[in-house]
């Protein structure tokens, strides 16, 4: 009994420590190529750098200075920032309000906003993009306006769901201490909703910073382009010889704050990402 | 430091189409600790919450202090509210959520500290306040939202239902530290409770509301003693009162009741009310603890011995409990005996006549000399 | 509160309902209007009936394709996905020590985004056919096969988390019923464990129908290019970008009636599955 059960687990071990090997092995192999020589990657993409191939962190300077990567991270970082704030605080706010203030319109709007989340966005593509021009939003404020009308479904939907289980007595307790709607909802309301506001913050940060469509046709892919759309480019835009090498390290360097992300809040982002997916 | 006046005040919601208050007045003194007791939906907490002004009225005037508080903010009426749920900021320490309402009026920093640290003291939760509500019992959480109310100095203390979710033994402690926190703070309290054995205990004056309606608005012994209608008398004491329908006759000048085979003739100063019923059907009432075990020999007059076969008894230590069938109505008797008593068993019971009280069948209201 | 919070309408909801109005609202209402139009530019349409959507049937010649591939990409990832990240779930409940370090390894690929997740495969394939002298583009299955593989990399570590969770709320008693009854594993796992977890598996089902039914960023990076593997949101992004020339209206209506036909569908889907999710809940 003991012996088999030695086996097994053992057994159990091997397969997933292979299966581990597997799903990491596509980043390991794009790691690996980020330093090798060009020449080398698209004639032995699955050998170790070593001697002659390995040229250290050529590829990596090429990267950063060839694409201009520095300026689409920068954009990408500060969009994703700044849309996050502004959809976590405003869209809060205004569930409470349809919450709270009972009546046919904020009703209305309650279905509306969880009527967007299904959707698909090419519904909305051409529209959207020509509404967009036309109103000048195609700057970095702008896109962070779209982004908390595309987010403000969901948002809206997790924030209500919680709003709904906090007590009226809270408020009204509030109320009587001298609160007035704008102190009761910094001071109370929003320091309860902590929880929701964490995963609300992680779903629509993994969202606006891998998203590659709305930026691309609201920025472009000029000075103004986002990270999606820098890797995009450089990888599919333009004929004739490619430095993959470069294209090896910004991959990577794409990857890299997401990993870095990923492992200090993991705890955090799998519980987000699950809530946010059985609720939607 | 307040009264408290309403003046025909109604309250309907959904646009008039509710209305939970039709028209209600009564004035509450100043230090006056006053309950507001009915089965739940009676209008009770609407009432309170129209007081906090937590609800608007939809009619009438509310006065605080003798002031007209119609369209005053809840914290500009100078009150103090403890709600059911305690109502604590969970994301705020004990010391905070006392503090809170302090802050906001922009105390200075020594004066808070003065005051959280007084009600602490005062409630004996000193060593409770870096604590958040999460870690605390209910008990502990029941006393830092007294505490949350204290250290305001309000005019006027609102409580809703405080007790209800405490567990028994709890209550009856808390019961006597509310009654003593109001002696000692000398405002006015209201307080709201579908217990009528919180009212009975705690009150000055209780106002017995159902439908939106005050039943009866008096002292506990008033409302014990001399209950202004069938609901009020039902409503309070425990277990509540028999009712059995009678027949007044009159017997060579004496009044006596009839039901279900016997006759009792009714002591002097309550026959006199009854005299416009003579061939009438009136309801009597009678509190389970005023039919006794009869013995032989006792004075028959002043009262009426009946024999009952005992559906169910309930042992409570020093009294039983006893079910039994009474002219159509199901009645049950506080009895003080040494015998062990079962179903089945038939026993000889004696109503005292001086103790039971009279109510028009049609009007429910009570039927007394004026 | 109601009463007071009502007057703070414009700071509340305002800036929110004017983000929504125009990402969400106007560019729907427009854009199901368009969808009966031939637009050259949003404002400058002609009304055509139902010309565009009959137009996606006679003139149109990668609709029908494309849904069909869609389909057919959605089922199998459905099946494989849930299959395997049904096992992975099976192997990290077994009690052992270490499992959360093969959970993270497993979750990771799905943070990374769907462009620069398609672009590692898109090397790793065409690095693999180079030794056959070809590239993805080559043969449609190619393509096909390339994108479940890359579904099923980003989805499964996703997909075993939602099974670790149902896993983990079976009843321990349930199980050791199960052993003093003498119940073989598979038996076990057929007769129990699998029954208990449904919720968990309509919740999966539901998931990556949706998200393989949607994708896009993925199918762009890994083979945009090609011209026989596009899924139905890359269809229509092709529809309404890739023409140019005189009849640019008329493609730009029909690229809108597939948008809307689109959405009809994920609507529909979102419907069943609200029924299925609702309506059937595992009893304890």
């Amino acid at each position: 009994m003991k012996t088999k059960r030695i086996f097994n687990n053992a057994a159990t071990y091997l397969a997933l420590i292979l299966l581990a090997a597997a799903f990491l092995a596509p980043v390991f192999i794009v790691v690996m190529n980020s330093f090798k020589g060009n020449f080398y990657i698209s004639d032995e993409p699955f050998t170790v750098p070593k001697g002659e191939t390995f040229v250290g962190t050529e590829n990596y300077v090429k990267g950063f200075t060839q694409s201009d990567f520095l300026q689409a991270f920068i954009n990408s970082a500060l969009i994703t920032v700044l849309s996050v704030a502004c959809i976590v605080l405003l869209t809060a706010m205004a569930a409470w309000y349809i919450v709270r203030v009972r009546n046919r319109f904020t009703r209305l709007l309650y279905y509306l906003f969880t009527f967007s989340m299904i959707v698909p966005f090419q519904m909305v593509m051409y529209t959207m993009t020509y509404l967009a021009f036309e109103l000048e939003l195609s700057s970095i404020p702008g896109i962070v306006f779209i982004y908390l009308g595309f987010g403000s479904g969901l948002s809206v939907f997790m924030f209500s769901g919680f709003i709904k289980s906090i007590p009226a007595e809270l408020e009204e307790a509030a109320v009587i201490d001298g609160c007035d709607p704008i102190r009761a909802f910094f001071m109370i309301i929003f320091p309860i909703l902590r929880p929701t506001a964490i995963t609300v913050a992680i779903l629509n940060a993994m969202w606006v910073w891998n998203d590659y469509l709305l930026p691309y046709l609201v920025l472009g892919s000029g000075k103004k382009r986002t990270l999606p759309v820098a890797v995009q480019m450089a990888l599919t835009g333009g004929y004739g010889n490619k430095d993959m090498g470069a294209l090896m390290a910004m991959l990577v360097l794409a990857i890299v704050p997401i990993i870095v992300f990923y492992l200090f809040c993991q705890k955090y982002i799998i519980k987000g990402v699950v809530a946010g997916a059985v609720k939607g | 430091m307040a009264s408290i006046e309403f003046r025909n005040v109604a309250k309907s919601f959904d646009n008039g189409k509710v209305t939970v208050i039709p028209d209600l007045s009564f004035a509450i003194n100043d230090k006056e600790f006053v309950v507001l007791v009915g089965p739940s939906g009676c209008g009770k907490s609407t009432t309170l919450r129209m007081i906090a002004g937590l609800e608007e009225a939809s009619k009438g005037e509310i006065y605080i202090d003798n002031k007209l508080v119609n369209g005053v903010a809840p914290k500009d009426r100078d009150i103090a509210m403890v709600f059911q749920s305690y109502a604590l900021y969970p994301h705020m320490t004990v010391y905070k959520n006392m503090a809170f309402a302090l802050k906001l009026r922009k105390m200075p920093k020594t004066e808070i500290d003065r005051k959280v640290h007084a009600a602490a003291k005062m409630l004996g939760i000193e060593q409770l306040l870096d604590r958040k509500p999460g870690a605390l019992s209910g008990g502990q959480r029941q006393r830092v939202a007294l505490g949350r109310a204290m250290v305001r100095n309000p005019k006027v203390f609102l409580l809703d239902e405080p007790l209800s979710n405490l567990d028994a033994k709890l209550r009856t402690e808390m019961r006597s530290r509310i009654a003593l926190l109001h002696k000692q703070l000398q405002t006015t309290f209201v307080y709201v409770t579908h217990d009528q054995t919180e009212a009975m205990t705690m009150a000055d004056r209780i106002i017995v509301m159902d439908k939106g309606i005050v039943r009866q608005y008096d002292t506990p012994q008033k409302l014990y003693s001399e209950p202004a209608d069938m609901f009020v008398a039902g409503f309070i004491g425990s277990p509540s009162m028999n009712f059995v329908d009678c027949t007044v006759r009159k017997n060579k000048g004496k009044i006596t009741v009839d039901f279900a085979g016997n006759s009792m003739c009714v002591p002097e100063q309550k026959a006199k009310a009854l005299v416009p019923y003579v061939d009438r059907t009136v309801v009597m009432g009678v509190r389970p603890e005023n039919i006794s075990a009869f013995a032989d020999g006792q004075n028959e007059c002043e009262g009426c011995v009946i024999t009952a076969e005992t559906e169910i008894a309930e042992n409570t230590g020093g009294e039983v409990n006893v079910y039994f069938n009474l002219a159509d109505s199901r009645c049950v008797a506080c009895i003080r005996t040494e015998q062990k008593v079962s179903s089945g068993d038939v026993l000889k019971l004696f109503i005292d006549g001086n103790a039971v009280h009279f109510f028009d069948k049609e009007t429910t209201g009570a039927i007394s000399a004026v | 509160m109601q009463k007071s919070l009502k007057k703070y309408f414009p700071v509340f909801v305002l800036p929110v309902l004017a983000a929504f109005a125009v990402s969400f609202i106007v560019p729907f209402v427009t854009g199901v209007y368009l969808s009966f139009t031939h637009f050259k530019t949003v404002d400058s349409s002609e009304w055509v009936g139902l010309a565009n959507y009959i137009g996606i049937i006679t003139e149109d010649e990668t609709f029908l394709p494309s849904l069909a591939l869609t389909l057919r990409f959605t089922i199998v990832s459905i099946v494989t996905v849930n299959v395997l990240a049904f096992a992975l779930a099976l192997l990290l409940t077994r009690k052992l020590k270490g499992t959360n370090f093969f959970r993270t390894v497993f979750f990771m690929p799905n943070l990374i985004g769907g462009i620069v997740l398609g672009h590692i495969w898109s090397l790793i394939i065409n690095g693999v056919l180079g030794f056959f002298g070809v590239d993805i583009t080559y043969d449609p299955n190619y393509g096909f096969w390339g994108l479940v593989f890359v579904m099923n990399w980003q989805m499964i570590g996703y997909m075993m988390i939602i099974y670790i969770a149902g896993l983990q709320n079976i009843p321990d008693h349930i199980n050791e019923a199960a052993a003093i009854d003498g119940a073989s594993p598979a038996r076990k796992l057929f007769g129990i464990t699998i029954p208990m977890v449904m919720p968990s598996v309509t919740i999966c089902t539901f998931l990556t129908l949706t998200n393989s039914f949607k994708l896009f960023d993925q199918n762009l990076a890994l083979n945009g290019k090609a011209a026989d593997t596009s899924l139905l949101a890359l269809d229509i992004y092709k529809t309404f970008y890739d023409h140019t020339g005189l009849r640019l209206a008329e493609w730009h209506g029909i690229g809108q009636a597939k948008a809307v036909i689109f959405f009809l569908l994920v609507a529909a889907i979102a419907f069943i599955q609200l029924r299925a999710t609702g309506g059937r809940e595992v009893e304890n």
